[in-house]
């Protein structure tokens, strides 16, 4: 896709006539937004290149950040690419224990067998991990923040119950992703996400932080910010990142662009094409996969209806900022009613 | 209304009944095995009650299709307490968890619990911070302190406390033991063994010890692939979990062991740091009830409650109590449901519906007395009573004098059982009863007809015995027993006093080590539940006298198999020379269809219900109904199997039959019906051929196994070890029994049985008794001898019901 800028600085905005999009349709949305989802804090809407719906709710500006929960995995999941094209992880195929070499596992033929792969795509085995179907699905996260060692915690749990190969949500799993980050490049997620994303896509830089406390709210609640720590320092993998709904924008047309921005290479085709590839479980390397109405879309998603979605034959990005509460209404309407019956050919 | 009155009663062998049930009393409903007491007490009115009470909710829409009798008017809400609903318990279901009182106990230690530093090990302080090191520390949730709760659960075992492990020093005893020896040991079959050679391959000659790590692991823990149902490679793990499934011996191989993580506490890391008087909850866990009762007293003294945390122990004390005297006292929180006795079961659930208080409901119970010792029932039928007394109707199916004399109105179905019972012999008062001629019930009870007496052994000191010598398992206090061999021993004390901890928990397993290793015979053991099997400690010092004997059998109570395509027919080994009759029929040949087409396990069985004859349609929680499935309409088998007959009757027809019927109708096949024959005479002849096992009462389950040891060609001095062989049984039945236990001990053979019925016992040539209390307080041998010499021994406590 030609682009006749990058919005790494500033997003331009235009009015939805000027890029074709039908005006009356796409303010069916503000209505459905503020009839229907009272936990939206921040919508955006990027066609061809440019914002062309904007609002923010609940006392939220453009510039604040909004703790976008399990959006993080797709962040974890485009620096595994960074890392694999640096040289930094030979492959997908690679073993997780081969990083973690002080690990002594015992009867692990299992866990032994565990590739990134089966991490990037939730199939590895973990109890308690969410299945297709809604079986499942209480894994503890709250035990898990208790711990002094997230790490070691995950990878006992790893493979104790399970089938690999077999389409099961695991939180922690990515937190083990993250952690290989830290291992062969020596750098924590945070620090090399803002070397590597966000200081060339123009999003906000994440501070160094230290959390003293590893209580509830600091760990998934009100006090997140930044993005969140474990006791031994590792990025968490599968939430606690803090992210403007226009930043969220940025990293979707990241994808959308094939991993260019501003003529480089920031993510390699080959890696955002195996990410997003259609499969039967309908989920890539952390990011979710639709095919409806013959429309093709890939989703980073995350609690509370946190949405970041890519439809690349529409060129379009929807960033949705949400407040994190539970059993959200599903956003998927939105896009399909108000969204793409809006759009021009 | 004041009456149930019930019109055209037919299902099973009901004969078009019509009967008037008294409201708001204590109504028993007696008569012998087979008569019809649970198709009117279970499969009509509870189930009608239940029925109409959800339809009124609006949870159910009219699932009829039975007709099962006229009209019934008079119902209100039923609550069942039946045996074989309850035996399906999950074994993560432990006394704890069912009784509230883990949730109760988890609130406390989520409040008030002492929390100890997870860095430097010391209490801390009331503000959470370790005085030693400023750790922070965080008050736990409720959850964390739960065996079943994802936060809560040790996660090594996943909260069960243990886990089985394989015996690596028992499977290879040295270094030269090599592969191949070490799945012999493991007890593989041959075409197993193919299996193994063509994946291990030159592996299997070499010594175990000198393999390779990879290949070790992968022969022990296997790796995970799709196909089959435990998901596992070929290997060790696969080859004894489908042994254990099967209830084959491990001999020790293969053994539950507690969890090394946790110790049996079940509970994870965290909840171990939480304490109360120095104590977290997986040790209260532990506890006997009684004990955990004067933990709590104790730790209510020491003062230390907020006003909520004091309240909270006084409900859970208030709980503790009523355990206690309704003599459940030497539970424990953590004991796993499916391993309580039909008894336990009942008075456990007893004892939750009379905490509930409700009134204006109609109680229907199975048998509450079974399991419990004399002494003992007059407790619970006070407990009973006072159910009554809260303004609901009792109905209960029983067999024990004690109940049926405390009854208000009695309710005698017979005359006998099956085609020949199915009406009301009397209805009305226990006096009335007692003198009615027609009612086997009255007879017996008034003692016109009298038990059978057997002509006892004079010189039983002078028989060869079988001595299990220094036992300590569970409760056993370091006992040495003797049990004479060639006469009838009956093992008695009251409930928790050690009789199971001594038969079947020492004396079997050390029979069964013994004529495994010596005879490398495997031989064929009841499935048992897998979720019941305890870990075998056996803890005993040795056994001595057994070349006296020249094999074992043990009749328990455990439930034959959980898959319901397990019948009688099967189970007795008759079900395969039935399919092959059918297999040889005329029909059959023509239509190329073999004997595998009469199983359910195949190309046969109805494809939508896989030959159970119905589906289950899950309601919520503990309840569910059976509709009877569309496809086959509950023949079981598809069209293609149900073509062929024999004798003018389809394989459906065949499994509807009773074991009465099958008699005279297979009268020729001499291997068919020499053991339907035992069955009719233990007084089976009722049941079904194609009656699904878990169907099964654990009284008849048990009758069915001793048809088939009986039954088998064995070479006699077998030794019969019988566990409450008298459970579900009437008086007629009994007598039955006695008279089939005598002819065993007639032919040469030994029997034990563990007994509480005062007419088996008196029956018995010697008694071992064992007490004087349940739990820490029996374990003791209280008395040894004769019938006689137990009633003229002050020590003996059975001894004055014989």
């Amino acid at each position: 896709m030609e682009r006749d800028y990058w919005p790494t600085k500033q997003w331009r905005t235009a009015a939805p006539a000027v890029m074709g999009v039908n005006e009356e349709k796409l303010a069916g949305l503000d209505h459905m937004i503020k009839s229907g989802y009272g936990n939206i804090n921040g919508f955006v809407v990027v066609h061809k290149g440019q914002i062309i719906f904007e609002r923010y709710d609940h006392g939220y500006g453009s510039e604040d950040p909004h703790h976008v929960a399990s959006v993080t995995k797709s962040i974890i999941s485009a620096l595994i690419g960074v890392a694999i094209n640096a040289g930094h992880i030979t492959s997908v195929e690679e073993k997780v224990l081969d990083y973690f070499p002080e690990y002594i596992a015992y009867a692990a033929n299992i866990k032994r067998a565990v590739t990134i792969r089966h991490l990037l795509t939730m199939t590895a085995p973990f109890p308690f991990s969410w299945k297709t179907g809604g079986r499942g699905g209480q894994e503890p996260l709250d035990r898990l923040r208790r711990q002094r060692d997230w790490v070691k915690y995950t990878l006992d749990l790893l493979g104790q119950k399970g089938q690999p190969g077999q389409f099961q949500y695991y939180t922690a799993g990515t937190h083990l992703l993250s952690a290989i980050i830290t291992r062969v490049t020596g750098k924590s997620a945070w620090e090399y996400a803002n070397e590597h994303l966000f200081r060339p896509l123009g999003m906000k830089e994440i501070p160094d932080q230290q959390s003293k406390s590893f209580g509830l709210d600091d760990m998934f609640g009100k006090k997140v910010t930044g993005w969140v720590k474990d006791p031994g320092g590792n990025t968490a993998g599968g939430w606690g990142l803090t992210l403007t709904p226009r930043d969220m924008a940025r990293f979707g047309f990241l994808y959308l662009n094939d991993g260019i921005w501003e003529n480089t290479q920031v993510i390699t085709r080959e890696w955002v094409n195996e990410s997003t590839a259609m499969n039967a479980n309908k989920y890539g390397y952390l990011w979710w996969l639709r095919e409806v109405g013959g429309i093709f879309s890939f989703s980073a998603l995350g609690s509370g209806g946190n949405v970041i979605c890519c439809i690349p034959e529409k060129d379009l990005v929807v960033v949705i900022a949400s407040k994190i509460i539970s059993k959200p209404r599903d956003r998927w309407p939105l896009i399909e009613k108000c969204i793409i019956p809006a759009l021009g050919g | 209304m004041k009456n149930i009155t019930i019109k055209g009663a037919r299902l099973h062998n009901l004969q078009n009944i019509d009967l008037s049930i008294p409201k708001n009393e204590l109504v028993v409903v007696t008569g012998i095995s087979g008569s019809g007491k649970s198709s009117l007490v279970f499969d009509i009115i509870f189930e009608e009650g239940q029925k109409q009470y959800l339809q009124a909710l609006g949870i159910l829409a009219g699932l009829d299709d039975q007709e099962k009798f006229d009209n019934i008017q008079g119902l209100g809400p039923t609550i069942a307490v039946q045996q074989n609903i309850i035996r399906q318990s999950n074994p993560r279901s432990t006394v704890g968890s069912r009784t509230g009182m883990i949730k109760m106990l988890a609130l406390l230690y989520a409040g008030e619990g002492q929390i100890i530093c997870s860095a430097c090990g010391i209490q801390v302080n009331n503000n959470l911070i370790c005085e030693k090191c400023g750790n922070n520390e965080e008050r736990l949730p409720p959850d964390y302190f739960s065996h079943n709760d994802p936060n809560g659960m040790c996660l090594k075992c996943f909260g069960r406390g243990a886990y089985y492990e394989i015996n690596m020093d028992k499977l290879v005893p040295n270094s030269r033991t090599t592969l191949g020896q070490v799945f012999e040991r493991a007890g593989v079959t041959p075409g197993y063994y193919r299996l193994l050679q063509r994946k291990y391959n030159e592996y299997l000659m070499m010594p175990f010890a000198h393999l390779p790590e990879e290949v070790k692991e992968e022969v022990i823990h296997g790796y995970p692939v799709n196909g089959n149902y435990e998901k596992l490679s070929y290997c060790l793990t696969r080859i004894f979990q489908g042994r254990l499934y099967r209830g084959e011996d491990l001999n020790g191989l293969y053994t539950r062991v507690t969890c090394s993580a946790c110790h049996g506490f079940r509970i994870g890391e965290e909840a171990r740091r939480v304490l109360l008087n120095g104590r977290h909850i997986g040790n209260l866990g532990q506890m006997t009830i009684s004990e955990l009762d004067f933990f709590l007293s104790a730790l209510l003294n020491l003062e230390m409650f907020t006003p909520f945390g004091k309240n909270l122990l006084n409900d859970i004390l208030a709980k503790t109590k009523k355990l206690i005297k309704a003599r459940l006292g030497y539970l424990s929180l953590y004991r796993e449901m499916p391993t309580l006795s039909g008894g336990e079961l009942q008075r456990l659930f007893l004892n939750a519906h009379l905490d509930s208080k409700m009134d204006s409901l109609i109680y229907v119970l199975d048998e509450p007395t079974s399991g419990l010792h004399e002494s003992e029932k007059l407790g619970l039928l006070k407990s009973i009573l006072e159910l009554k007394e809260l303004g609901n109707t009792v109905i209960v199916v029983e067999h024990d004098k004690n109940t049926i004399q405390a009854a208000e109105s009695i309710i005698d179905l017979g005359p006998k059982a099956g085609t020949e019972g199915g009406q009301i012999v009397y209805q009305g008062d226990f006096a009335g009863l007692l003198q009615c001629r027609e009612s086997i019930t009255g007879q017996y009870l008034s003692g016109s007809v009298a038990m059978p007496k057997r002509d006892l052994c004079s010189s039983v000191e002078t028989l060869p015995c079988l001595t299990v010598r220094n036992a300590k398992t569970n409760n056993l206090k370091d006992v040495t027993v003797s049990f004479p061999l060639g006469v009838l021993v009956g093992v008695g004390g009251l409930s928790g006093s050690g009789k199971s901890s001594l038969v079947s928990n020492t004396l079997i397993p050390l029979l069964k080590s013994y004529f495994h290793d010596n005879t490398f015979l495997l031989e064929e053991n009841e499935i048992d539940d897998e979720n019941g099997i305890d870990e075998v400690i056996i803890a005993a010092d040795r056994l001595e006298g057994m070349e006296q004997i020249s094999g074992f059998a043990e009749v328990s109570q455990a439930p034959i198999g959980r898959n319901m395509n397990s019948n009688p027919a099967s189970y007795i080994g008759i079900w395969d020379k039935v399919r092959r009759i059918f297999a040889s029929q005329p029909q059959a040949v023509t239509l190329k269809i073999t004997a595998g087409h009469f199983s359910f396990n195949s190309k046969g069985a109805c494809s939508q219900c896989l030959g159970v004859g119905h589906e289950k349609i899950w309601l919520g929680g503990n309840l569910s109904i059976d509709k009877t499935c569309s496809r086959c309409h509950g023949r079981r088998f598809n069209d293609e199997a149900l073509a062929v007959r024999y004798r003018d009757k389809d394989i459906y027809e065949i499994l509807e039959m009773t074991v009465a019927e099958a008699v005279s109708f297979f009268g020729d096949h001499k291997g068919i019906v020499s053991i339907l024959k035992v069955l009719q005479r233990i007084g089976m002849g009722y049941i079904k051929l194609g009656q699904p096992t878990p169907t099964l009462s654990g009284g008849e389950a048990q009758r069915i196994k001793l048809a088939k040891e009986i039954g088998r060609q064995r070479k006699g001095q077998i030794l019969y070890v019988l566990d409450e062989p008298t459970t579900g049984l009437s008086l007629y039945d009994t007598a039955r029994l006695i008279e089939l236990l005598n002819e065993l001990v007639a032919q040469g053979n030994s029997v034990i049985v563990i007994e509480h019925d005062p007419a088996v016992l008196a029956s018995c040539d010697w008694i071992i008794e064992l007490g004087p209390g349940g739990g820490a307080e029996g374990g003791f041998i209280i008395a040894e001898g004769s019938p006689q010499m137990l009633k003229e021994n002050s020590k003996s406590i059975s001894g004055r019901y014989l």
